[in-house]
């Protein structure tokens, strides 16, 4: 009984374990069933009020691959072709022998996987030429120059991964799978994507990198209220008529505070301008600093933040978020700077919403642009942080040269170092001549990755950004500015997308015939094995049961493939209990007792299903190894399939007939 | 209820039989694979394919034209299911899926009174193609090499042996049976592609499976019955497993019958191969497998140390 207790818990432990995990797989469905019968505004409303519901369970959902669900399925590789084109030195660029040679290198590598830099140098030298020749300045050597050449191709991947990333989030695309494959290949995987036009267009586009100064913080905060306003206005007073007057009000406010700033603009140009002439190529090295202490501002957003505190400062909490709704999405105890607002994932996405209506739309001024950061993690979970920048660009990234994050080994502290053009350098001077204490936007794509204050003005074009909490956000840092210098050039070489419609038809035939084909066996089972067979299709369920909950506690992906993984494990599931049963048919046969029967048959059935389970096994993680997608997949449910079996094929029916018998149940196996 | 109770059938006294029959299937499957070849599926080979759903029938003879007038000659056009459902596939590449935006347009300009939607898009570029194909291959040897090695610890290298040439076996009459059959039923649609390579590894799997659990009665039974001969003690153990391997076979099977017939299109040509599968995974567990050790251990190992078995006889 003892033995059989500790087996009774652990199976209840792993029943209850599957169920944990697939709770949100039945929740998502359970919603996506709610969401059919609403309409219009409810729907909406139901999407608003479960919002961290939904997230959750699309979080933890198993998901479905491309196959059953329909999607894009896009692989691209680096065309390190182009890319040795684009890096070739201005004055070289058009040189017969080098624009020859790359065209022969692009039709060499199309099929082969050979080194493209080592190919092109192999190429050069039968020409009588070297890297020297186009790449590089006069005083390096070649092996310094290859390099650096080699260098770039390795991680312009990376920046590449870094903007396709940033796109797709912006896009929306739900459970997005991007991945970087043998360090120079990327596989993009879009479930439920249509429009598959738009996409390629998307991934296509080349990285944007901007330098963007924040918005002066009183037009900032003038911004936010004047979003309140609107916002409040449109909750508790959506029958009075005032509210349209006050809007008009608004929009005659914003056309000053617009015109201030760009007034304010035009200024600081012609101080630019000034500087420009006084410029020296000079390379000294002057620091940005990312500002990590608290600036003592008095004009700090925080303070303009909550318009009415100077008129009531005793309000309540209520009556705020009544008065500022706007504010009150945003974790206003969090603000670390001034002018950073920071939200939830699930605020982010109310306050997109909401930045996207028409009322809001209005009282935003055309030269000020909401953009976000990139998510941030704290103990407490994901955040993200919203600044306000003036739309117009400083500076693009097509002047950085290069990028590098290291250790400064003076204060042991992580930093960035970037240089620029000569072109860039005088432009850059300029602006951080005149801005001297503001803080500068670094922006790829739309999203923020890092707004220093500016410490001093910059010439020569070499600054160095500081006050990264670690070298791994120097790193994201060096690959933002890289992807922004140079954007990878990326060709497509494998492409599927699968109509939505396709997908659901397949998934439901094959799910209607997987479980007719289930059930079938299953009453195979029972007739042929009466008693046993029952109790062998119970341990069939829960093993199914088991791999699922296995599959969504790994967050795995079912597909076509892994499905028949699914169908062959389920065979070597009816395979073992069959193995048993025949087992203690035979030891019946020759007149032992059920008790001893059971034992015996499950002993001698025991290396063999072993053995045979182990081959599976050692199939299945070679077969995830060498295997590419489809394969992994297959693999994969195979291998969860066989371990969920071993337990309960040995385990879990063995316990049933052993309690059976202690109560003096009739037993029989046919 | 009991299916083949204490059967006494002599496998192995007839293997020199089930050997011909192999040899035979084997051979004019291969024949007809090198004659007429099993199509490859883009996965492997490279090219644009496009499953299109119309609204009403469509005529194949048009629509060749249209893709005749549009510069898309030779482009293999076939219906699938209905009439309404037509498959394009070309080895033409281009950048992204440009050829399927092309031929799209086509169809919108040409055959602008049948509404249609794209199901499905495939472009596969050939570096994929070309690694598809290596990584499937290398994954294939790499599961045998694995089993091999295992098989040999858990029982002698002859019996991993035979495993082993079993399973090839069975994969080489599987690819005859698919070749065969395609030049039979060419509208069956079956062609390489990853979901078939899926069903190759599923049956391996299933094969050896069954070929393992004989070898454990086999296994079990030397140590019963000492004093007979290797080929006795087989066939006792492969007809003591016989109602087992018949059972699970068959359930596997109806499961994969029902697939076939209702699991759609995706699971089409899984399900087909699998069956086949199935049977010559059985066929080869019953027939094949033990003979080879048999075979094995009588001449090779004899031929070898013969002296030594005299010896031992003696």
């Amino acid at each position: 009984m003892k033995k059989n207790l500790s087996r009774i818990i652990l199976t209840l432990v792993f029943i209850a374990l599957s169920g944990y995990f697939l709770y949100p797989t039945l929740s998502d469905y359970m919603i996506g069933k709610d969401l059919k019968n609403l309409t219009g505004k409810d729907s909406l409303d139901y999407v608003t009020n479960n919002a961290e519901k939904i997230r959750n369970a699309i979080d933890k959902r198993i998901k479905l691959g491309l196959d059953l669900k329909g999607g894009m399925y896009v692989v691209m590789d680096v065309d390190v072709v182009k890319l040795l084109e684009d890096l070739a030195n201005p004055r070289t660029k058009n040189d017969e022998v080098l624009v020859k040679t790359l065209s022969e290198l692009n039709d060499q590598t199309q099929n082969s996987d050979e080194s493209v830099l080592q190919l092109f140098i192999a190429k050069l030298k039968s020409q009588g030429k070297t890297l020297l020749n186009y790449y590089g300045d006069s005083r390096q050597d070649e092996t310094t120059v290859e390099k650096e050449l080699q260098d770039k191709i390795d991680k312009a991947i990376e920046g590449a991964v870094r903007t396709i990333r940033n796109r797709i989030d912006q896009y929306g695309v739900a459970e997005p799978q991007i991945q970087t494959v043998g360090g120079k290949r990327i596989i993009v995987e879009l479930p439920g994507v249509s429009n598959t036009e738009e996409v390629r267009k998307l991934l296509k586009q080349t990285a944007i990198l901007q330098f963007q100064l924040l918005a002066d913080p009183e037009i900032g905060g003038k911004v936010i209220k004047d979003i309140n306003r609107v916002l409040a206005a449109k909750q508790g007073n959506l029958d009075s008529t005032d509210f349209l007057d006050t809007n008009k009000n608004k929009i005659g406010d914003l056309k000053d505070s617009s015109n201030i700033s760009s007034t304010k603009t035009d200024s600081r140009k012609s101080a630019g301008d000034k500087d420009k002439n006084k410029q020296s190529p000079k390379k000294d090295t002057t620091k940005v600093k990312k500002d990590t202490t608290k600036l003592k501002d008095t004009n700090s957003l925080k303070d303009t933040l909550s318009p009415e505190q100077d008129t009531s400062a005793e309000q309540s909490y209520e009556e705020f978020v009544k008065k500022n709704p706007f504010t009150a999405l945003f974790d206003l105890g969090a603000i670390q700077q001034a002018g950073e607002l920071i939200a939830t994932p699930i605020n982010k996405e109310k306050i997109d919403r909401l930045l996207k209506t028409p009322e809001v739309l209005a009282v935003i001024p055309g030269n000020i642009q909401f953009a976000w950061s990139q998510e941030q993690k704290a103990k407490e979970g994901t955040y993200y942080i919203m600044y306000i920048l003036k739309k117009e660009a400083e500076l693009t990234g097509k002047v950085i040269e290069n990028a590098r994050a290291d250790i400064d080994p003076t204060s042991n502290r992580p930093r960035v170092t970037m240089s620029m053009n000569s072109e860039g350098a005088n432009e850059w001077a300029r602006i951080t001549g005149a801005n001297i204490n503001k803080r500068c936007a670094i922006v790829l794509d739309g999203v923020v990755y890092s707004a220093p204050v500016i410490n001093g003005k910059i010439t020569g074009g070499n600054s160095e950004i500081t006050g990264m909490p670690n070298i791994q956000e120097a790193k994201l840092m060096e690959i933002v500015l890289r992807a922004g210098s140079l954007p990878a050039p990326l060709k497509v070489i494998e492409e599927r997308s699968i109509g939505p419609s396709l997908g659901e038809d397949s998934i439901r035939a094959g799910i209607n015939s997987s479980i007719a084909a289930l059930i079938l066996v299953a009453l195979f089972m029972i007739i042929y094995y009466r008693l046993g067979g029952s109790i062998s299709v119970l341990a069939l369920m829960i093993n199914v049961f088991f791999v699922f909950g296995i599959m969504a506690s790994f967050k795995a992906t079912l597909t076509v493939p892994g499905i028949a993984g699914l169908i062959l494990s389920i065979g070597m599931a009816v395979d073992t209990n069959v193995l048993i049963y025949e087992r203690i048919r035979e030891e019946l046969v020759s007149g032992k007792p059920m008790k001893t029967a059971i034992e015996i048959g499950y002993k001698k059935a025991f290396s063999a299903i072993i053995d045979s389970h182990l081959t599976s096994v050692i199939t299945g993680i070679i077969l995830y190894q060498f295997g590419s997608g489809p394969i992994q997949g297959f693999a994969l449910t195979l291998l969860f399939g066989i371990f969920s079996n071993l337990f309960t094929a040995i385990v879990i029916t063995h316990f049933i007939f052993d309690i059976m018998l202690e109560k003096g149940m009739k037993l029989n196996f046919g | 209820m009991r299916l083949f109770e204490n059967t006494n059938i002599n496998f192995l006294g007839n293997r020199k039989k089930f050997y011909s029959v192999s040899i035979v299937i084997i051979i004019i499957g291969l024949a007809t694979l090198f004659l007429k070849g099993i199509p490859l599926g883009i996965d492997f080979l490279g090219g644009t394919e496009l499953q299109i759903k119309f609204n009403e029938d469509i005529d194949i003879a048009q629509m060749r034209s249209v893709m005749d007038k549009n510069g898309f000659s030779g482009m293999e056009i076939k219906t699938l299911g209905s009439m309404k459902e037509v498959l394009l596939r070309t080895p033409l590449q281009g950048e992204g899926t440009t050829i399927a935006e092309k031929i799209t347009e086509a169809i919108k300009k040409d055959l602008s009174n049948n509404n249609f939607e794209v199901l499905r898009v495939d472009k596969v570029g050939p570096k994929i193609g070309a690694e598809l194909r290596r990584n499937a291959i290398f994954a294939v040897i790499f599961s045998l090499l694995g089993i091999l090695v295992y098989l040999s610890f858990r029982f002698q290298f002859v019996y991993a042996l035979g495993a082993v040439i079993a399973l090839l076996h069975d994969v080489l009459v599987t690819l005859a049976f698919i070749a065969i059959f395609n030049a039979i039923f060419p509208n069956l649609g079956l062609e390489f592609n990853q979901t078939m390579l899926a069903a190759f590894l599923t049956l391996i799997g299933f094969s050896v499976n069954d070929t393992v659990i004989i070898f454990d009665r086999i296994r079990e039974n030397i140590k019963l019955y000492k004093n007979e001969k290797i080929e006795d003690v087989m066939n006792k153990s492969v007809n003591a497993t016989l109602s087992r391997t018949v059972i699970t076979s068959g359930t596997v099977f109806l499961t994969v019958l029902v697939l076939f017939f209702f699991g759609g299109e995706v699971l089409r040509s899984f399900s087909f191969t699998f069956g086949v599968g199935i049977i010559t995974g059985t066929y080869s567990s019953v027939f094949v497998a033990s003979s080879i050790v048999v075979d094995w251990k009588n001449h090779v190992i004899k031929k070898f140390s013969s002296e030594k078995v005299k010896t031992v006889r003696s």
